[in-house]
């Protein structure tokens, strides 16, 4: 019986453990210091909103009045919205990125026409004439975009994608431009073949990143090197005065472009464990330094970069090229772009949405813009004599950390909601919204061997390298957030095109000596057969067309 | 060692096959603690083995620097220390209780929970159903829902079927009741499957991060450490892969001894901070995994 009484009473004891840790936790809700509170959940996973504040987030408190309450997601985000629809209790204000769609479908969003028009002095400057962009197939708008372009202006130093090239090998080759894909494979074969090996591994002239949803940077390559701006899944070109969606899953330029890399392969010198690697596989390769060339965006590789610009020697990093196959023309660049299909709403279960939405309209000014953009004059930047913004260099310094940047100084929690486009220029005209496209910082923080690259171009920033956007773009611009309804025919379509693009692909590259053209027919005998191409091609068309229509049509 | 050549032979080989599986298992740790403490830029080349290259206590600092990862911690060891115990004693009971052929219902009861092991409601109507008992954004979600499991229910009950008898009949004419009888004869001899059930509970428990999601997400009071970590983890993998907005121009400074955390390295320092309590709770077990001294208890 003792013991029996022991393990009772043990579990009581661990009963009361339980009720204590429930009751020990103090009121959540409590507003602090007469500021409103509005919750929010943001689908972006970021650390919990550092209980101390942060100097951005305080003086938006300070200037409305409002503080947030933050919930990020963790997992899968899909899942996370169903469990928030079918709960029913949305926070006050919502923004779950690219399943936006299944809470509008939920009739989770409230209008905004009427707010704007009443109270939204600054949605009416940003999105001026272009308003009729963020409407929904209702013709209401339901959310502010991440980013909107603020004027016409494009103001960028970097590029976007492209041919990237270790520095090395142009060296070596006297600064070229090669005229095509063609050339420039000549020239990275040749100089693989005077430099086999890099410290000690084997020289590769090419890979491919193919891990999971970044596979894109293989599987696009006909799009790229045809020398179309990042439109994703599918080239769209000027046809007969508009706007037209051509497929390049089985084009002309897919069969060239596979073919010369399946010219590089033959070579011996195509990275072919690329096809099996991971993401962090891929960049504990480049970051070998014995990678001579890839197509990616620069985004997907960045840190890579850097950190080879920094190390001896330093003649490691890549350099994005504007080279595309011969009989194309290079547009690799585009316009700015628009994510009408993702943003901020005020959901049904607020109880204040006209503060909530006054709330919006401040991050929405300019005012806020420089602050989230650019932090605050005299600790985070100045203003030369010309009006100019500029930083010192311990202001670089500062905003090179990107820890400070993110929870300290608090960028990362409001740089997605109510943004203004990082490549347009503020009202003044000559100001770029992020600092990031400010040429006076672009040089400022230029590396010697960067310099020496851009001196040997005669260029200025690496945006210089490539054509100017086609303006005429703005109207769509980009295909890829066209949503396809999950499930649909057109979904179903798209996934099958992927998959057998996924084994064909590697097929093709490593073809045998003579037989790219039989692997080519195979692939295309099993293409055709699959079904509902054509109406994947008129639901981008349609919803491409639909955009044209709203931003003001040809 | 008596025994012929053959008997030589055969346990050469068997222990070098146990060294095998050894380093098999062990080796891959033993890289995953060297990525952990080697810089994060410097990983990020690949090629680090058994020994970190640039020694670096950064990305355990990074982790540990949230002060709600205390907190975290806290809410961990709980729901592992209550649901491990209280998991496996009412497991226990049931199992017990399934075993008895007196009792009538045993058999549709045990239908039931096998029912569980093959067909769920599926996330929405569980959600319903945990919001409607009160267990949304409260700790008790972490023990209640899962206080007897199916498949733990028939690895018990097969145990103490395997007992004697004779035993429970011995001390049901001594005048002990069913109570008295599970706790003192039926417990102590199933020490070795309760162990081993207590252990993985307890591993689940600890590296379980669902439930926190998907039910307490809101409350950050109820946070645990693998749900800390996976945020961690994951806004570290988002500012990574960026996205049209991630300012890629302002990722800091990289050279060696520069504090970029990658993912992978946290994810390193990550595995071997959660692997590291359960590790320890192992030895305190181990004594249990011997045969439960039945022999000599009955004399068939």
């Amino acid at each position: 019986m003792k013991k029996q009484l022991k393990i009772i009473s043990m579990l009581t004891l661990l009963t009361i453990i339980v009720a204590g840790s429930l009751y020990a936790r103090g009121d959540q809700d409590a507003t602090a210091g007469g500021l409103k509170q509005y919750t929010i959940f943001l689908g972006r996973p970021a650390e919990d909103y550092p209980k101390e504040g942060t100097i951005l987030g305080n003086w938006i408190e300070e200037k409305t009045g409002v503080r947030l309450k933050w919930e990020f997601p963790v997992g899968d985000l899909r899942q996370k919205v169903g469990l928030i629809i079918a709960g029913g209790d949305y926070p006050d204000l919502i923004d779950c990125r690219n399943e936006n769609q299944a809470l509008y479908d939920a009739g989770a969003f409230i209008p905004l026409d009427d707010l704007i028009e009443k109270y939204g002095v600054n949605a009416k400057k940003l999105y001026g004439k272009r308003i009729d962009m963020l409407r929904k197939d209702d013709g209401h708008i339901y959310w502010f975009p991440q980013l909107f372009p603020y004027g016409d202006k494009v103001q960028r130093t970097y590029e976007s994608l492209g041919l990237y090239v270790q520095k090395r090998v142009l060296k070596e080759f006297g600064w070229p431009i090669p005229k095509n894909l063609n050339e420039a494979f000549d020239m990275l074969i040749e100089y693989c073949k005077r430099h086999p090996e890099t410290d000690g591994n084997k020289t590769y002239a090419y890979t491919a990143l193919t891990a999971g949803w970044r596979e894109f940077a293989l599987t696009n390559a006909p799009h790229v090197f045809s020398g179309h701006p990042n439109d994703g899944v599918a080239d769209v070109d000027w046809v007969g005065g508009k706007w037209k969606v051509l497929p390049y899953w089985a084009n002309e330029a897919a069969y060239k472009v596979y073919k010369l890399y399946n010219k590089i392969h033959l070579a011996g010198l195509y990275d072919t464990e690329s096809f099996v690697m991971d993401y962090d596989q891929y960049l504990a390769k480049l970051a070998s330094g014995s990678i001579l060339a890839f197509c990616d965006q620069h985004w997907q590789f960045e840190r890579v970069r850097n950190l080879l610009r920094d190390q001896e020697p330093k003649d490691r990093w890549w350099v994005g090229l504007p080279v595309v196959m011969e009989g194309y023309k290079e547009n690799l660049e585009g316009p700015l772009d628009a994510q009408v299909s993702e943003g901020v709403g005020i959901t049904v279960d607020c109880k204040d949405p006209v503060g909530a939405f006054k709330y919006l309209d401040f991050l929405l000014s300019e005012e806020c813009q420089i602050a989230k953009q650019w932090g605050f004059q005299g600790t985070d930047f100045e203003i030369d004599e010309n009006g100019l913004y500029y930083r010192t260099p311990e202001q670089i310094e500062r905003w090179d950390d990107t820890k400070f940047i993110d929870y300290k100084f608090g960028q990362r929690y409001w740089i997605e909601i109510c943004g203004w486009h990082h490549s347009s220029c503020y009202s003044d005209g000559k100001n770029a919204v992020s600092h990031r496209s400010q040429p006076a910082v672009f040089y400022a923080r230029l590396k010697d061997t960067e310099k020496e690259v851009l001196d040997a171009y005669g260029k200025k920033t690496w945006y210089d390298f490539f054509n100017p956007p086609d303006m005429r773009r703005a109207k769509y611009f980009p295909l890829w957030t066209i949503k396809l309804p999950t499930g649909g025919v057109e979904d179903i379509c798209l996934k099958r095109i992927e998959e057998i693009r996924r084994k064909y692909i590697p097929l093709l590259i490593m073809a045998e000596p003579g037989k790219y053209d039989a692997v080519w027919k195979e692939f295309l005998d099993v293409f055709n057969k699959i079904p509902d191409k054509e109406k994947l091609v008129a639901y981008y068309q349609k919803n491409l067309d639909d955009r044209v229509e709203m931003s003001g049509g040809y | 060692m008596k025994g012929n050549v053959y008997d030589h032979i055969f346990d050469t080989v068997k222990i070098l096959f146990l060294l095998f599986i050894v380093a098999a298992t062990l080796l891959p740790f033993i890289n995953i603690l060297a990525i952990s403490l080697n810089d994060p830029m410097d990983t990020m080349k690949g090629g680090i083995g058994l020994l970190p290259r640039y020694f670096t206590w950064i990305n355990y600092s990074d982790i540990f620097k949230n002060s709600i990862i205390i907190r975290a911690t806290i809410n961990s060891i709980l729901r592992t220390a209550i649901a491990g115990l209280l998991h496996t004693f009412c497991t226990a009971m049931v199992a017990y209780t399934l075993t008895r052929s007196k009792f009538l219902l045993r058999i549709p009861i045990a239908m039931i929970y096998i029912f569980t092991m093959y067909i769920d409601g599926g996330l929405i109507p569980t959600f319903f159903l945990y919001r409607a008992l009160g267990l949304v954004n409260s700790f008790h979600v972490y023990w209640i829902p899962g206080l007897t499991s199916a498949w733990n229910l028939l690895v018990i009950r097969t145990y103490i079927k395997g007992l004697p008898e004779s035993l429970i009949e011995s001390a049901q004419m001594e005048g002990a009741n069913e109570f008295y009888i599970f706790m003192r004869i039926i417990l102590p001899l199933s020490m070795p499957v309760l162990a081993t059930i207590i252990l993985f509970t307890a591993v689940w428990h600890w590296n379980y991060w669902w439930d926190t999601f998907i039910f307490n997400s809101s409350d950050l009071e109820l946070t645990t450490l693998q749900y800390e970590l996976m945020k961690k983890i994951q806004s570290a993998n988002a500012s990574f892969s960026g996205s049209s907005i991630s300012d890629a121009f302002s990722m800091a400074k990289t050279q060696v001894g520069g504090s970029t955390v990658t993912p992978k390295s946290l994810r390193a320092a990550m595995t071997i901070i959660v692997s590291i309590p359960i590790i320890m709770v192992y030895p305190f077990l181990q004594r249990y995994f011997v045969h439960g001294l039945t022999i000599g208890g009955v004399k068939e």
